[in-house]
């Protein structure tokens, strides 16, 4: 197995933790890597908006919205039937793996770059329309049938910082365009793995000390964050074959299926469902399924999106 | 109440070893995939082990066992 070398900085900042060692990211830094990822794959994307811009994008961007409506209510049924959570508890849980996780997301990108496979490049359009659908649902789902609605606060949703530096770089490249963001397309560009790395080395530590947590929790909370990625995943990469997309189209939009979003969820849904345990969905996707999806589930969606590419031409 | 949550994982887990362990097999993956099913098999028998009294501390059983004493 080829490591990526952004995951070997994962790997190393869990394996520290596990061991005990203490790498201490100031908050001020891990916001500045978050800001700056955002931002440049905002860039990155809206650059390629405005060469690629079509009618075709608009059929594309509301069956991508459907995914991210679709997949709450298959995560829901799961965690109430299966699980027998309380309607709360799985409501708040099945929004976060409705909506996305742009870390994951920043890794696939890398995996592509770095194996020279081709995408959609304009694919950071979808992950702003898939981050806040989810979480609308969630909150449906948990307060349907109540006369005490919850406190939705769309301000908060649609403002949130990930979804306003993304469409804020998408906005700025699409109308700066190539000429327009040479001058600082250097900086985002040449230092993106470096800044990942970092960022990685920093989810790490987040992941592994969130681990005794995860052993309180039970097997059924580990079975759950790694099957409902890979449901997502199936989802989001026959949806993306269905749409024409390229191979690293497919295993983007895979990616973007199994993620669970760990920023803009657990604030929106902490908010809006006081009542949630929202340690169980924080758990189950910074401790479980960020780590499977950037371990194994990105190569895999890529060998299977490579393989379904090569059955269907 | 946990006999759902302990099937579904078990089930689970031998899918995706099935399914982890042909893929690697024909070469299209390398063998990550089986071993994450692997592990989820093995994390669902320990905990079912432990529920029937096999008293293996580990993970929820350890936590379910002292519950019961109370």
């Amino acid at each position: 197995m080829q490591l990526d070398i952004v995951v070997a900085f994962f790997l190393f900042g869990m394996a520290a933790t596990l061991v005990g060692s203490k790498i201490h990211f100031s908050r001020g830094l891990s916001q500045g890597l978050t800001l700056f990822l955002l931002i440049a794959i905002g860039l990155k994307g809206g650059v390629a908006l405005s060469e690629h811009a079509s009618v075709r994008l608009v059929p594309q961007a509301l069956l991508v919205l459907l995914l991210g409506l679709a997949l709450p209510f298959i995560a829901y049924p799961l965690l109430r039937r299966i699980g027998q959570w309380n309607r709360t508890d799985a409501a708040a849980t099945a929004a976060h793996y409705g909506s996305v996780s742009v870390g994951t997301f920043a890794v696939a990108i890398a995996l592509l770059d770095s194996r020279g496979v081709d995408y959609e490049a304009y694919f950071p359009l979808f992950v702003v329309l898939l981050e806040v659908p989810a979480i609308a649902i969630g909150i449906y789902l948990a307060t349907r049938g109540d006369k005490k609605k919850a406190r939705l606060d769309w301000h908060e949703l649609l403002l949130n910082q990930g979804c306003v530096l993304l469409f804020g770089g998408l906005l700025i490249g699409w109308m700066a365009g190539t000429e327009g963001t040479a001058k600082v397309m250097p900086l985002f560009s040449a230092t993106f793995h470096g800044a990942l790395a970092l960022f990685l080395l920093n989810m790490g530590c987040k992941a592994a000390e969130q681990f005794p947590q995860v052993m309180r929790q039970g097997a059924f909370l580990t079975s759950f964050a790694i099957v409902m990625p890979l449901v997502g995943a199936t989802i989001g990469g026959s949806l993306a074959t269905l749409m024409d997309f390229s191979i690293g189209g497919i295993a983007l939009l895979a990616t973007l299926g199994a993620s669970a979003s760990y920023i803009a969820a657990p604030a929106a849904l902490g908010a809006a469902l006081p009542n949630a345990n929202m340690s169980l969905p924080l758990t189950a996707s910074l401790a479980i399924t960020f780590p499977f999806n950037v371990l194994v589930g990105i190569p895999v969606y890529l060998a299977a999106a490579t393989y379904i590419s090569q059955s269907v031409s | 109440m946990q006999t759902r949550q302990l099937t579904f994982g078990l089930a689970a887990g031998a899918l995706i070893l099935g399914a982890g362990s042909y893929s690697a097999g024909q070469g299209w993956i390398d063998w990550s995939l089986a071993v994450v099913g692997g592990l989820l098999l093995g994390l669902n028998a320990l905990q079912l082990l432990g529920q029937s009294g096999l008293s293996l501390p580990t993970m929820g059983a350890a936590d379910a066992g002292l519950q019961g004493q109370h």
